[in-house]
Formats: structure tokens, sequence, C-alpha cells
């Protein structure tokens, strides 16, 4: 094998900013969407020169537009051009999310996509490592297993330029937007800008896309992506659209696209057009073949019946195609965790949108017979770190359940063990230990979450 | 409990600016649309805009209040599209229309404004395009949004109509509240069919989960109210479901959705609860009420004694399990540890390394 060497051109080209090579097809570049866990779905990120599609059939709710909210986030803040196609552009821009930092304005407390908000303290424990490791005595051998994963954690290294964690409490500040429309970074195509005819609005944004494609690439200098956001494509705005305006439109684009490859596009329908009463049978099918990439976020808001029986969860998530540009099949099949496809079967996948971030898990169903709960962590994304924490408890219960001088009692401070007889402290220390684990077990939140990771050691592996 | 949907008819919410009502060809909802158009014009206080598309003034308000001054009222019953000489082509029609539409809920006077839509989709059959009824309707909410307070925009709408997708929707509005009209006969086949009566009786999840899918499907109501057992639909008593989305409840803090089934009487002339409809008596009077079932506890009533007392449970806590100090650092005992073997007969100990001749 070392005979062959790949002859690689000594001049190549550098990639736009926040993008990097796909790991699945080195010949595709991919760039984040905004959201780690939706890049592992996608296989590591959206391909350039591919279209994302989102569709939320639920009217209550907004997530569609939340995932192009990100998309347009994520290009701003990692230096390529965004262009918007929306009535408002402007007010959509202002609501899209933000890294937090100093000079940042917090958002406001209503917020018009409708979503339900939970309480900050109920975040917190969502959030925070709970400290529910009471002592295993029964099944003591599972107790060195590795904990469960259920969704990717964004790996600190090299990534900060590639995906940012932004915090949905927080929104641009108009001076970062002021900042990239000066630069000629933002770019706005309003479908009803004249009020001219109705019927060719489609061709007419068209049209323009294609002129401000064509002029990015003109412009050999900069290497800068561009990305497309259409948060709600068929709004009245865009007139009376029949399904296969739509579907000319979806094609069209994707032409564009491939014509001007560094260019994606993030797409996001309304709710009603995202349902078979409107396009008929197999619409949703043939939305998917339309585009590279699509997925449903489908949220029960407004059904008590799926909200109690997911409770951890706000929607579910139906992946209708993967972006495969230059490979058969789609890079996500081999590298994607949360799908899970070279592990133990294609995981089924839910979405949950907390106060800071909207995060994409795995979903798995309860136990027949009521038993709720597994012993795992919430998602690594969250932990904060408390691992000192956890042998100090485990320690104290050690040391709570042994008679005095039998083992050796090991007193624990923070993330030290010492080793030290304790003979007469013993009595002393078996009544608070007690009680802390009794306090402990009470503060234990039901968690439902399990995830195989593939490429980690076996699950019994000791 | 206070009855949400009265709740909703007294407009105590500050921030509910959107009221959609539907009624469907099984059971309308115009008693609770009347309700709305009368307590509006009671609070003379704020500005009422009555659209009249479809149901004549008066069957909203008697003569005597379409005079007051706070109320104004646009009768458009009598224009119908294709019948009027007045405008040569359709087009300008539409454009009249709107226009009309538009200038009226702006030219009223400042101060909280009440906007009632008496039926929309005969409005969507006049305009002819969902997009400029979308489009009209936006722009009309934006007014009314713009002046705050307790004005609101209600709208009448028969299902199926296309429209009613769309205004459901949180780009239309962020709160919302939906009220549906359902024949008490729907319910009633629920609970025989289906074996689930409504909420006190059978938990809400399962009902909610049984409820939704049927409700949607406008045919199954139509087949019961009409069909061969149906009693044909009256406005007399009906079910109504109220779905509130956003806003601030009393206390002010935030709730995502609401979902609640009311009872409407006309009888008592207003909204009542889900036991006062007579239709419903029968459901409650076979007394299925659900309760968390207590689990059987098996260790009851046994002839021997299965509790530890105080002393024991101490002593069972402290002892040691097996295994359960592996891999932690182990004690230091006195004695270093050793191997003590006790040399056998045929054992032989000898000290000579047999390699110390080897020389390599």
């Amino acid at each position: 094998m070392s005979a062959f060497k790949r002859r690689t051109t000594s001049k190549q080209p550098p990639l736009p900013s926040g993008t990097r090579p796909s790991p699945g097809s080195p010949a595709t570049t991919i760039t984040s969407s905004g959201i780690p866990s939706l890049d592992d779905i996608l296989g590591g990120g959206l391909p350039l020169s591919c279209s994302l599609l989102t569709l939320a059939p639920d009217a209550h709710s907004a997530y569609g537009e939340l995932v192009v909210k990100y998309f347009a986030a994520q290009g701003l803040s990692c230096g390529q051009r965004v262009c918007v196609v929306d009535s408002r552009p402007d007010s959509f821009l202002s609501e899209c999310m933000w890294i937090p930092g100093n000079n940042v304005p917090p958002a406001p407390s209503t917020n018009a996509s409708g979503l339900s908000h939970t309480t900050p303290a109920e975040d917190e424990e969502d959030e925070r490592a709970s400290e529910h490791d009471t002592k295993i005595k029964i099944a003591w051998r599972y107790e060195q297993m590795k904990q469960f994963q259920t969704t990717v954690q964004s790996t600190s290294q090299s990534t900060e330029d590639f995906c940012r964690t932004f915090d949905l409490t927080y929104r641009i500040p108009d001076a970062t937007i002021a900042a990239t429309r000066a630069e000629g970074r933002f770019i706005e195509v309003k479908p009803d800008e004249n009020n001219s005819d109705v019927s060719s609005l489609c061709r007419k944004v068209l049209r323009r896309l294609s002129e401000i494609l064509s002029s990015a690439d003109a412009d050999a200098s900069s290497n800068v992506a561009t990305r497309i956001c259409i948060p709600a494509l068929g709004s009245y705005e865009w007139g009376d659209l029949l399904p296969s305006d739509i579907c000319c439109f979806l094609h069209s684009l994707r032409a564009l696209l491939r014509r001007h490859p560094r260019a994606c596009a993030a797409v996001c329908m309304p709710p009603h057009l995202c349902q078979e009463a409107f396009g008929g049978a197999g619409w949703v099918q043939k939305l998917g073949w339309l585009t590279d990439a699509s997925i449903t976020l489908a949220a029960f808001t407004a059904n008590p019946y799926l909200t109690a029986m997911f409770s951890s969860h706000h929607g579910l998530v139906h992946v209708h195609s993967l972006p495969a540009p230059h490979t058969l099949l789609p890079p996500s099949d081999k590298f994607s965790t949360l799908r899970g496809l070279t592990s133990s079967g294609e995981n089924n996948l839910a979405f949950k949108c907390m106060r800071k971030r909207l995060i994409f898990e795995t979903l798995h169903l309860d136990v027949e017979g009521g038993v709720s709960e597994r012993r795992t962590t919430p998602s690594a994304n969250s932990i904060a770190a408390e691992a000192g924490d956890e042998h100090a408890h485990d320690n104290d219960h050690g040391s709570a359940g042994t008679q005095p001088g039998s083992v050796a009692a090991v007193q624990v401070q923070l993330e030290q063990t010492q080793i030290a007889p304790s003979a007469p402290e013993q009595p002393v220390k078996s009544a608070p230990p007690a009680e802390k684990t009794d306090t402990a077990v009470k503060k234990v939140k039901i968690k439902k979450k399990v995830g195989f990771i593939s490429d980690k050691p076996d699950l019994y592996d000791f | 409990m206070p009855s949400l949907l009265s709740s909703t008819l007294a407009q105590t919410s500050r921030s509910q600016h959107c009221l959609l009502l539907q009624s469907s060809t099984a059971q309308s909802c115009l008693p609770v649309l009347r309700a709305l158009v009368k307590q509006a014009s009671e609070r003379t206080r704020e500005t009422t805009v009555l659209f009249c598309f479809l149901y004549p003034p008066s069957s909203f308000l008697d003569s005597l209040r379409t005079q007051a001054h706070h109320i104004r009222i646009v009768n458009r019953t009598a224009n119908v599209p294709g019948y009027e000489d007045a405008f040569e082509t359709q087009k300008d029609w539409i454009a009249a229309l709107k226009s009309e539409i538009l200038e009226t809920v702006r030219s009223a006077p400042q101060g909280p404004l009440n906007v009632v839509i008496d039926s929309a989709d005969t409005l969507l059959s006049d305009i002819g395009s969902l997009a400029e009824t979308t489009h009209l309707l936006s722009e009309v909410f934006g007014v009314v949004h713009s002046r705050g307070g307790s004005s609101r925009l209600i709208i009448h709408a028969l299902a199926p109509c296309p429209l009613i997708p769309i205004l459901t929707q949180t780009r239309f509005s962020s709160s919302l509240t939906h009220i549906t009209a359902h024949p008490p006969a729907l319910l009633t086949h629920l609970s025989s069919a289906y074996l689930t009566p409504p909420p006190p009786l059978s938990p809400p999840e399962k009902f909610w989960g049984v409820f939704i899918p049927i409700s949607e499907r406008h045919y199954e109501s139509e087949k019961l109210v009409f069909g061969q057992n149906g009693e044909g639909s009256g406005p007399q008593e009906f079910v109504v479901e109220v779905l509130v989305r956003g806003g601030a409840d009393g206390s002010g803090k935030r709730r995502g959705i609401e979902r609640v089934l009311e009872g409407w009487s006309s009888a008592v002339g207003g909204p009542c609860d889900l036991r006062d409809l007579e239709s419903l008596r029968t459901l409650w009077a076979k007394k299925l009420v659900y309760e968390t079932q207590a689990a059987v506890d098996p260790t009851q009533n046994l002839s021997f004694n299965l509790n530890l007392t105080p002393e024991q449970q101490r002593s069972r806590a402290q002892v040691p399990l097996p295994y359960a100090h592996e891999g932690k650092p182990a004690e230091t005992t006195r004695t270093p540890a050793a191997i003590l073997y006790d040399p056998d007969s045929a054992d032989d100990l000898d000290d000579d390394d047999p390699d110390e001749d080897l020389d390599i």
C-alpha cells in the first residue's frame, strides 16, 4: 500500500472560512448548520452546493424556522455571506440567536415563535449532572460501566471555527447586523418587493438569487461561502402556490446550487404546506427527492397524549433524505452517531428545545411494565464537570456502610482520597451520609435516555 | 376552577389578541359568536367593528344597539361577487372590498378595538385567493395588535376551510384562542364505542389521544349527527373545545398550550361545565370514576413477621457486602501481605540457583 501515494496538488485552493472537508469524502466541503447534533445527523455538516429542507407540520410551534435561524446565525458568525429570502428579513435576522458575550443583549422574554418555556430551575436540573448516583448494591458490576450518551457532544478541539455554540437567550446585536450589511455579507431578497404580478414570484426570486451567486463567484479574490436562508417558502407573500410551483422552485434551487458550488441553502415551509392535505399523497417523499437533505420536526405541542408519553422531548425527528453530493451513499450512514446505522440498527430521533439550545437526541421507549428509570446522566453537551462529587458520594456511602476497623474508611475531600483509619469518627459519620443518600434519592429526576456508541469499547468491557 | 370559556368571553387576558371560532356542518358555533358580540357591545369604552358577510347584523345585535356610537357595522350580506353593477371588473370589486375593510378598521377611534368577522370562508370565496385573504387578515390583525390592551380580532370560520390552518399558525399570531364546537353525540359515541369518556372519567392523555384524530375527521361527526341514529344538529347544547396558546394566565406565568373541553347550554345562556349538559347526563350516571389503583401490597396480612426492628436494620446496613470494595485501595493491615506455606514432604526446597554455572 505504501508504494501508491495520492498525488496531491501542491496548490490546493484554501477552503472558505467556516468549512472543512467531509470525513466521508474528501472532495466534499461541509459547513455547519449551527446545531452540532443536526450536523451529526447530516454526516458532519451540510455540504456546500446542497439544500436542506426542514418541515414542521405543527401549527403551534415554529421549530423549522428556528433551525433556519441557527443556520443564518452560524453563517454570520463564521464570516460567510448570508442571503435571506423573506418579506421581512430584518426582523428575521434580529430574532436570530447569538453567542453569549459581554456586549450582547439578552432577548426579551416574549418569544414570538410560541415555544413553551420551562422555568429556569427545571432547565438547570436538565443540564446539571444530577447527583443521583447512589451506590448500587445489587448490580455492582455495572457501576464501572461508562455512562451512556444520548447525543453527540461538540468536541472542543478545532470546532470553535466550525460550529459556534449559540445561546437562545441572546439575540444578534444590531451593531453586528449593521457591520455585516456594510461588508456586503447580508443580502436581502424580498419576494413581494415590487408588488408585481404574483404568478412569477418564484422565478423572480430564482433570478435574483442567480444574480447574487454569479456576482459572488465572479469576485475571485474573496473566498466566502454563501448561505441562502428561506424561512417561509410558500407563505402568503409568495402568492398562491400550487404544489407543482413549489416542486419547480426546489428543483431549480438545487440546480442553481450545483452551478455555484460555494453556496448552500436552508429552506423551511409553513406548517400548512408540509402536510399531505396540501400536496397530495406522497408529498413529503417528493420534497425529500427534490432537496438534498430533508428532515421533519414533528412537534407535539398541542397533543397532550404524546407530550405525556415523551415528556422529556418536544417532538420527533424524521429523516427523509440525506446529502450525498459526490458519493453513492450519504456519508451520514457511516459517520453519524445519532442515527447509529453502524452499531445497532437505526435509532429513533427526537428533539428537545431547552432554554438555551436546541438538541437532537436518540429516542428510546420505556420498558413495558413501567420501569422508567435507567441510570444515565444527561447529555454530555450539558454536563457540568462534577466527577469529583460523584466519587465523594460513592466513597461516603462506602464508609457509612462498614463496620469500624474491618475495612479502612476512606475519607474524601473533593477529589483527593486519603486513607485514614477513622474508627472513632465512624459513628459520627454514619448518620450524615445516610441522610445525604436519602436526599440524593429524592432529587433523582427520571431520565430515560440511552444511546450506544459504535467506536467506543464494547458494552461489557470492564 | 373558573371556566376557560367564560374567561375568554370576558376578555380577562391582556395578551390574547386573536380568537378563532370554528364551526362545522355538524355543529355550529354561532351562539358563542353572538354572546361575544353582545358582550363586546356592552363595553362602551371599546370600539367594536362588526363585518357581516353571511349573517345579517340583526342576528347579532338588536336594532337599539346597532345605533350606538361605539359599534360600527359593515353589512356586506347583499354584496355578492358578479352581481354588482357598480364595478366593471372583478379585480376592482375585490380591491374595493379590501380597501373598505382596511379603512374601517384603521379609522376606528383610539382605544381598544374589537374586530369581528362573522364568516371568514365567505370572505375567502369573495376574494378568491387564499394568499390575498391571508394578507388582508394579517394587516387587520396588525392594526388590532398595535392597539394593545384588550383589543381582539375575532374570526368565525366554517370547517373545512383552507384558511383555518393558516390562522392557527404562530406566524399569523403568536398567541391564539381557538374555540371549536363539537356535537355532544361525539362524546357519547367515544364513551360507548371507544370506552373513553371525557376527562374526569378517564385519564386526560388517553382521552385526548382518542379525541383529537376523530374530531379532525369531520365526516365522522357528520355521520353521527345526521346519520341513521343521529338526532340532527341544534344549537341548544354543544361541547366546546378551547385551545389557548401563549399569553399569560392569571398569575402572570407563561403557559404553553392548554386544551380543555367545556359545554355551552342555551338553557343557561352561556358556558357551563360538561356535567351540566343534558345530553351527556348518561355518561356521568354510570359513575365510572377513574381512581389511581393502589397496587396490591403482598406484604400485608401475612402469618409471619417480615418487619425488622431498628436494631436489626442497623446491623443489616453494616454488613459488608462481598466484592463491594473491589478495586478500591487495599486496607493497610498490620501484617504485610505474605504467603504462608507449610512445605510438603515431597517438596524440595533448595536455595541454590541451578543456573549459576551457566556460562554464556
